[in-house]
């Protein structure tokens, strides 16, 4: 499951067109203020983390589509 | 590192509340309300009291079974058990117990619960889902909170009058023996992996830390005035020691025993535990009559900038909770619609 969260204000129209552009049909969350991303030590987009099924963070970054396919291998494989 | 924290909420709960226990999916906290006879339900979204149940006279400590829905309390003056139902938030059954019931743990892979039982010296073992009691087990005066270690099939009962711990075996319920820990003994928190234990002894302002294997007294660690309650962080890193004396929380290396941080809440903190959801404090104050939710911030305070390192040391640590309006919907969001799941965050701008 992807969650794509969205930072910047007058994020709502700009969100939808970038939506159609890709085929976007994940929930997109909006974090205007970009207090979310900065409370996890975000300082630059796109960044990736990624969840296990126990909430814990199992990689962090992957910005390289090589690495975050590897990165996604481990999560489903339970490595 | 030195910890950093900041207060999310104070919320009123009642009179004298003391046990607290956390129920993820509903994203509540509820609160043994020891001089109001009451629960109070705290949503822990809103930071507000949705409802208070009544229950027995004076619960001290509460526990929440998320397989059957059930809360329970420790009714230390009708000498029971409430148990209400999570759903309806209405009293399901009072079960008795032995005198002045004071301290609860639950063995949820078992189906226990055990229930320390502080004039009658004893520990009583329930069935979690018929409520039968399948033994009670001779502890001795002032048996109070109880501890699990799976690992070395233990149950520890500690009491607080008789300054010391009773070890019973969770297979037969035979007691296998026990150690003095200091005076006013009240709260007990297991690290299995480590094979340790530490034990607050509230009149001898000390924690004890134990050596389950040779079943000693390895150390004694100092924390704040007057300690009463503990738990053990969800990473098994820290013991939080709530310090009654004067209003804080000590945060202890569970490695070298070392004070790394030390919280200032409430008048008269007592139960504290951490929510496995979003990793906040919460602590029942009992002087105050408050619910405090506190969370620990990375790094520094809120005007800081975080750094690269914060976003590394997320790895292996729960998710920080979030709660943020869906595009489409422009309904909130909360991380626990996605709880048991696998998921990726992936974080885009327009710019």
């Amino acid at each position: 499951m992807l969650i794509s969260v969205w930072e910047g204000t007058e994020a709502r129209p700009e969100v939808e067109r970038f939506r159609e552009l890709w085929g976007i049909d994940a929930t997109i969350l909006l974090d205007e203020s970009g207090d979310y991303a900065r409370q996890l030590g975000i300082r630059g987009v796109p960044t990736n983390v990624l969840v296990d099924a126990d909430g814990v963070v199992r990689d962090v970054g992957l910005v390289r589509l090589d690495e975050l396919h590897a990165a996604v291998d481990r999560l489903t494989s339970g490595a | 590192m030195p910890i950093t924290t900041r207060k999310v909420a104070a919320v009123p709960v009642g009179l004298d509340p003391e046990g607290t226990a956390v129920d993820i999916r509903r994203g509540r906290a509820y609160v043994a309300c020891s001089r109001s006879d009451t629960l109070a339900v705290v949503d822990l979204e809103t930071a507000a009291v949705v409802a208070h149940v009544a229950v027995g006279a004076e619960p001290i400590d509460v526990v929440f079974d998320e397989r059957t829905g059930r809360i329970f309390t420790a009714d230390a003056h009708a000498d029971a058990l409430s148990v209400v139902d999570a759903e309806t938030l209405t009293v399901e059954a009072h079960v008795p117990v032995g005198a002045y019931p004071s301290g609860l743990t639950l063995d949820t892979d078992e189906r226990r619960l055990y229930c320390g039982n502080s004039m009658g010296s004893t520990m009583s073992v329930l069935d979690l889902d018929t409520l039968e009691t399948l033994a009670v087990v001779d502890a001795e005066l002032g048996a109070g909170a109880v501890a699990l270690d799976a690992t070395r099939r233990l149950a520890l009962c500690v009491n607080f009058i008789a300054a010391s711990v009773t070890f019973v075996d969770i297979d037969t319920f035979e007691q296998t023996g026990r150690i003095e820990v200091g005076r006013g003994a009240c709260a007990v928190g297991v690290v299995p992996e480590r094979g340790e234990a530490f034990v607050v002894n509230s009149l001898a302002g000390t924690v004890a830390r134990i050596d389950l294997d040779s079943r000693t007294v390895v150390e004694e660690l100092t924390a704040g005035s007057a300690p009463v309650g503990l738990t053990i962080g969800p990473r098994h890193d820290r013991v939080y020691v709530t310090n009654r004396g004067d209003g804080t929380v000590s945060v202890l290396s569970v490695v070298d025993g070392t004070e790394c941080g030390r919280i200032t809440v409430g008048e008269g903190p007592g139960g504290v535990v951490v929510n496995p959801d979003d990793g906040r404090l919460l602590v029942a104050n009992a002087g105050s009559g408050t619910l405090e939710i506190v969370e620990e911030l990375q790094g520094g305070s809120t005007a800081d900038a975080p750094t690269e390192d914060v976003l590394a040391e997320l790895v292996g640590r729960r998710l920080p909770a979030f709660s943020l309006p869906d595009h489409r919907t422009g309904e909130q969001r909360r991380s626990l619609e996605w709880a048991e799941r696998r998921y990726i965050l992936n974080f885009f701008a327009s710019w």
